[in-house]
């Protein structure tokens, strides 16, 4: 039987009519403006150049192709730490968007966030990935200093967007009061492939055809062609071990006031432990009257399927709880002065030499 | 939504953002208008009243004090316009399904929940899957013991699954 609160919304979102017209705004007027603003959708950020750039994006195991001289199209590299790969027709808009580690999962995984910016233009789409990671609190807006890194893989085409794109993030970071940087970074195609781990043979093209048309996701495509013993091995090492156990620490970490029981188990929380006590941390919440829904992520899964559903649930848990963790920084904030701004760059210029000075720094 | 995103869209929308009144919307439509059903048990009336629910948010919206709770603040309007509407009605209400029929004619979960939870059963439920308040503060708004919302809670859920189930046999 489907789960009745799935059932529930359903039954209520066929029956909830839509907001009367005389309720609704105005639409907005479609011209393009030359400053970026807020990421509000209804508005574009910035001028789009019908351009297409490569970008590159380094993230960990990537199916590897080869990069040759005069790219068809163009690919992105959007680093924070999540890291997504996203590639553009010549025109400049989104036609592909691929997860280079689990974080960006997180990201593009709820709501199927991934393909939301496909036929977006490369400037928006970014902002609405850079904007996404601030509220999960992957680029941390509290503090001064953290960074963004947007490459493209060299073309005249990509140098334009890259500058249009950067451009466009520094005046969301403007616009709502965030420090932070933006770094952009033009590479050739050694540099690329030492990013991305592509091989030498392939074309540009065969990179654009695999970010498109493969899976979204970092997570799904690990266990493409792995045999279903091999599939629950990933789940575990990968899954329970790592976000699941993390996640559900957060999770008694952010209710550990009310069970002592509970912070002697954070106390001594590693893997082991979580492997044993798992289950009797669940029992434990729920004889508190806690509702808990880790539980079943905690069994393997039988069937590919099955496995990425539970990745999905896996990252909407960690979703919701960033979201209530981070989302609160993103109230009340001020816009800065250009000139605060600016000055704020000048400092770290002048502290690391170059901003990419400043990013390997604080990233690597 | 958390009340922190509640009252700054209210406050938006008291300055004149009607875009912030559709996002409210979008938020917490379902809330509403599940509260809405558990008054007027019928989805004809619901219908009607919310669209009056958020003309008054829209109206009001500079009279709400931030930090006061937003999402009761709404949940105090759409009562006062489900109560207004059945005392206009001068019938009390007019049910989706006749009460007497035995619970294999009920399909909806919220006609479900009508037939086999009580009235405060609905509106923990309805407060705690809906609206995201927890247990604790469902407590502080019943004025009750947070363990007696916490054991109603778990069931009501008990309940309407077994009736779930029934219903689907």
């Amino acid at each position: 039987m489907k789960n009745w609160k799935k059932r529930w919304i359903e039954e209520l979102d066929s029956k909830i009519p839509e907001l009367s017209e005389s309720l609704k705004a105005e639409k907005p007027s479609t011209q393009i403006k030359t400053s970026a603003r807020k990421f509000n959708f209804n508005k574009i950020i910035g001028a789009v150049a019908g351009c297409a750039a490569a970008v590159a994006v380094s993230v960990g195991s990537v199916a590897i192709y080869n990069v040759s001289a005069a790219p068809q199209g163009d690919v992105f590299a959007v680093e924070i730490n999540p890291a997504v790969c996203v590639t553009a027709d010549k025109s400049g808009i989104v036609t592909g968007v691929l997860a280079l580690n689990t974080d960006a999962d997180v990201i593009l995984s709820k709501d199927e966030f991934s393909k939301t910016l496909v036929g977006k233009s490369f400037s928006e789409a970014v902002g609405l990935y850079v904007e996404k990671a601030a509220k999960l609190g992957y680029l941390n807006v509290v503090e001064y200093g953290d960074a963004v890194k947007i490459s493209a893989y060299d073309s005249k085409t990509a140098v334009k967007t890259l500058e249009q794109s950067v451009q466009a993030v520094q005046n969301y970071f403007i616009d709502n009061g965030f420090y932070s940087v933006v770094v952009d970074d033009v590479v050739t195609k050694e540099e690329f492939c030492t990013l991305t781990g592509f091989s030498q043979d392939k074309s540009v093209k065969d990179v654009i055809n695999f970010i498109c048309e493969e899976q979204d996701l970092f997570g799904e495509r690990e266990v493409s062609g792995k045999t279903q013993a091999e599939i629950a091995t990933v789940y575990e090492n990968l899954y329970v071990n790592d976000r699941i156990k993390n996640f559900i620490k957060e999770e008694l970490l952010s209710i550990s006031y009310d069970l002592e029981e509970i912070l002697n188990f954070i106390a001594n929380f590693s893997a082991e432990s979580f492997a044993e006590y798992a289950d009797k941390v669940a029992q434990a919440l729920i004889n508190k009257g806690i509702d808990v829904n880790f539980s079943e992520l905690l069994n393997a899964p039988l069937t590919a399927e099955e496995y990425n559903q539970k990745i999905k649930q896996t990252y909407f848990a960690e979703y919701e709880n960033r979201i209530a963790k981070y989302s609160h920084h993103f109230e009340n904030t001020q816009a800065l002065s250009k000139e605060s701004y600016q000055n704020f760059i000048n400092g770290i210029t002048k502290k690391y030499g170059s901003l990419e000075n400043y990013w390997d720094n604080i990233k690597k | 939504m958390n009340e922190r995103q509640t009252d700054k869209l209210l406050v938006k929308i008291a300055q004149g953002d009607k875009y912030a009144l559709e996002e409210l919307y979008e938020q917490t439509k379902r809330g509403v208008f599940a509260f809405l059903y558990s008054y007027l048990k019928n989805y004809e009336s619901c219908e009607d009243v919310m669209q009056t629910v958020y003309l008054k948010i829209k109206i009001n919206a500079e009279k709400y004090v931030p930090g006061t709770n937003g999402r009761a603040w709404i949940l105090q309007i759409a009562k006062n316009l489900a109560l207004d509407e059945i005392k206009k009605n001068s019938r009390t209400y007019l049910p989706d399904r006749e009460q007497t029929y035995s619970l294999q004619n009920y399909y909806g979960v919220s006609e479900v929940m009508e037939k086999v939870l009580s009235s405060e059963e609905r509106e923990i439920v309805i407060l705690h899957v809906l609206w995201g308040y927890k247990h604790r503060e469902i407590a502080a708004m019943l004025n009750c013991p947070t363990g007696t919302v916490t054991s109603k809670y778990k069931r009501s859920i008990k309940k309407l699954q077994t009736a779930l189930k029934e219903v689907n046999a």
